[in-house]
């Protein structure tokens, strides 16, 4: 079958429009597992080497979902190999995520927390930003802000609660008005 | 389980730092608990919204190239497409924003007369992008000369050459070597430039970035506000303004340096660079050489350093060097002492034996004459083949330094390798080595060779036939 220019790009936009939910599906196979980005990326070349075999008008992200399952599994096979503490497989499938989030959802969660991160503090916006989005380690920010490791780490503790609850609500009100 | 301790689990788990015990119990509790998997589900949708969030402008997850390129290598490439599929499916995930917004291409570039490049697109066929336009995918290999890249978006660029860079989106040039000079008007605030040590984000600015292989990055801020963060160890980030330069340092924090304006172009050239032999070179300093009468059996060396530089044996206009090592033998190389001890029955222990004090290795120091901007050096290596191995006692691993005056303090711009020579005395084996991108060479009166290594050759002997100092019509000597 030839992939003209069109559907090749139709294709894209799929592949565009399914990222926040393939990366919280993943996520949530692989909890506290690193390589989550490693693992989309992976799921991403492989959509687009099997695109031909993608039959349009069937569900694209169940299809997307079951090759990034299959990623997560064949990396959670490698780290069991070496050694790393892994939820049990029949337990991993009871907590992951069904592959069904809309992105519409996912969106609104990414907006409920847009929302929720502005009531933060300055220093506790600064601590979750350094956390995710710096990369590095939390000595070297409580070097900077000259506090102790192990108090940013009860505060975090704290402020994702808190921004957990926030979300909740924001999703029940948001619920209740569409 | 209270549920204080299933929350602080939970959130250590997805930290990525529960202990064994507690995550038996965990696990336990989760399987055994409804609620427990509610809670577990509400900290992943907050584990995900705040990873997601943190992508930023990076939200369709595009890496760099030679991240996938690299990953792919590791995982045993099955077949040789799938480097470019994977380019393509990275190339077409940026474009997909992009079409429905741009009809213009991304980027248009011009060149300088001479200039040599090369350039691959992500979309390949009736759907390549045609003439002079890059667009998120396209790779640019600049061999040499002046590239002018104008984007769709306002920002300017001057690239010189030899440079490899990567268009990933818009808004985002990976550069991996060259030197760069970068002019962000307003409305493209937020540019990005990625080296293989920092990301660069533009604030509305002029700012130059010199990335070179193997070597330390450098950005430098003419206009306006940057913003770098180093993508190694401390990762540290610091906000740059006109007048600053720093050096990204192995550690992961920024080195101040000079600000040079010097190394970046900001017009293209309007004729090719020419390159010409730089006269006057001497040696300054050797480590050894094999020179002199050491016994009957073992006489008469004349292997000096000066050979590389006076052209014996070596056919300068055909860049071609003759097979005898020896100057009073028709030919004329540069051969260290190496561990070499003579064996002559007449001078059993020599006391004038030669042996260099750096083996195994050598050093030999180049005096330009002056203040030089240097483009490249060729070296051509050691060719001599009375017998099929003693090519093997040419240059391999050498670390070259450069100083700014005689007596100066010597500066390493890196370790390269100088290819084995062919032991044929018909050919032009020269290799150039492209000195241009480091700022040490736009300043250069002594350039030295730490020779470490040789290609396997016998006593740790260590040579070169002849060696050339080049400057362009852009790095002229001063």
């Amino acid at each position: 079958m030839k992939f003209d220019a069109t559907q090749q790009a139709e294709f894209v936009g799929q592949i565009a429009r399914q990222q926040a939910a393939l990366h919280a599906y993943i996520i949530s196979l692989m909890p506290g597992i690193d390589g989550v980005d490693d693992v989309l990326q992976e799921t991403n070349i492989v959509l687009w080497e099997k695109r031909k075999s993608f039959e349009p008008g069937t569900n694209f992200r169940a299809w997307a979902c079951s090759i990034a399952r299959f990623k997560v599994m064949s990396h959670r096979r490698k780290l069991s190999n070496l050694g790393f503490q892994l939820f049990n497989e029949d337990l991993t499938e009871q907590l992951a995520m069904e592959c069904e989030a809309e992105p519409e959802e996912l969106d609104g969660r990414l907006r409920a927390l847009d929302t929720c991160l502005n009531r933060l503090t300055d220093s506790e916006r600064s601590l979750v930003e350094h956390r995710y989005f710096s990369g590095s380690a939390l000595e070297e920010y409580a070097l900077k802000v000259n506090r102790p490791a192990e108090s940013l780490r009860v505060s975090l503790f704290r402020i994702r609660a808190a921004l957990k609850k926030c979300i909740a609500e924001k999703i029940t009100i948001h619920g209740i008005q569409s | 389980m209270t549920p204080a301790e299933l929350e602080s689990h939970l959130q250590d788990l997805f930290e990525g730092r529960l202990e064994r015990e507690v995550f038996e119990n965990l696990q336990e509790e989760l399987r055994s608990n409804p609620e427990a998997r509610k809670v577990y589900r509400e900290y992943h949708h907050l584990e995900h919204a705040l990873r997601f969030r943190s992508k930023g402008v990076d939200l369709l997850n595009i890496v760099p190239m030679d991240q996938v390129h690299a990953r792919r290598q590791r995982r045993t490439i099955r077949n040789a497409g799938l480097a470019a599929v994977a380019l393509v499916t990275i190339g077409l995930i940026a474009m997909a924003l992009i079409l429905t917004r741009s009809p213009t291409p991304t980027l248009v570039f011009l060149t300088s007369p001479g200039t040599d490049f090369k350039i691959s697109h992500s979309r390949y066929g009736e759907d390549a992008p045609n003439g002079q336009v890059l667009e998120p995918g396209s790779r640019m290999i600049i061999e040499s000369g002046t590239v002018k890249l104008k984007f769709n978006s306002g920002v300017r660029a001057f690239v010189r050459g030899p440079a490899d860079l990567t268009l990933q989106r818009e808004d985002l040039l990976d550069l991996q070597s060259g030197a760069a000079l970068f002019n962000v008007p307003e409305q493209a605030i937020g540019f990005k430039v990625g080296t293989p040590d920092f990301v660069l984000t533009d604030l509305g600015t002029e700012f130059g970035i010199l990335a070179k292989p193997n070597f330390l990055d450098e950005v430098h801020v003419f206009k306006g506000e940057v913003e770098v963060a180093h993508r190694k160890g401390l990762k540290k980030k610091e906000l740059l303004i006109r007048g600053q330069a720093r050096v990204a340092d192995s550690t992961g924090k920024w080195q101040m340096t000079p600000l040079r304006r010097d190394h970046f172009l900001n017009k293209l050239p309007p004729t090719a660079p020419q390159r010409t032999v730089l006269t006057g070179v001497t040696i300054k300093d050797v480590s050894s050489e094999l020179v002199g009468d050491f016994g009957v059996l073992f006489s008469n060396f004349d292997r000096g350093a000066i050979h590389v530089l006076d052209g014996s044996g070596f056919d300068e206009a055909l860049g071609e060097h003759n097979v005898i090592p020896d100057g009073n033998r028709g030919g004329g190389m540069w051969l260290n002492s190496g561990t070499y001890s003579p064996r002559s029955p007449d001078a059993p222990n020599d006391p004038n034996a030669p042996n260099d004090p750096n083996a195994p290795g050598a050093v030999i120091t180049f005096d330009l004459g002056g203040s030089t901007t240097l483009h490249s050096v060729t070296v051509w290596n050691y060719n001599e083949t009375a017998r099929p191995d003693l090519v093997k006692r040419g240059a391999n691993d050498v670390e070259i330094l450069i100083a700014k005056s005689e007596g100066g303090e010597f500066t390493s711009i890196g370790d390269f390798n100088f290819t084995i020579a062919p032991g044929v005395s018909n050919q032009n084996f020269g290799q150039i080595i492209d000195l241009s991108s480091f700022p040490e060479a736009g300043d250069a009166r002594l350039v030295r060779f730490n020779i470490k290594s040789n290609h396997g050759g016998d006593n740790n002997f260590v040579g070169l036939s002849e060696v050339r100092f080049n400057i362009t019509s852009e790095s002229h000597a001063k």
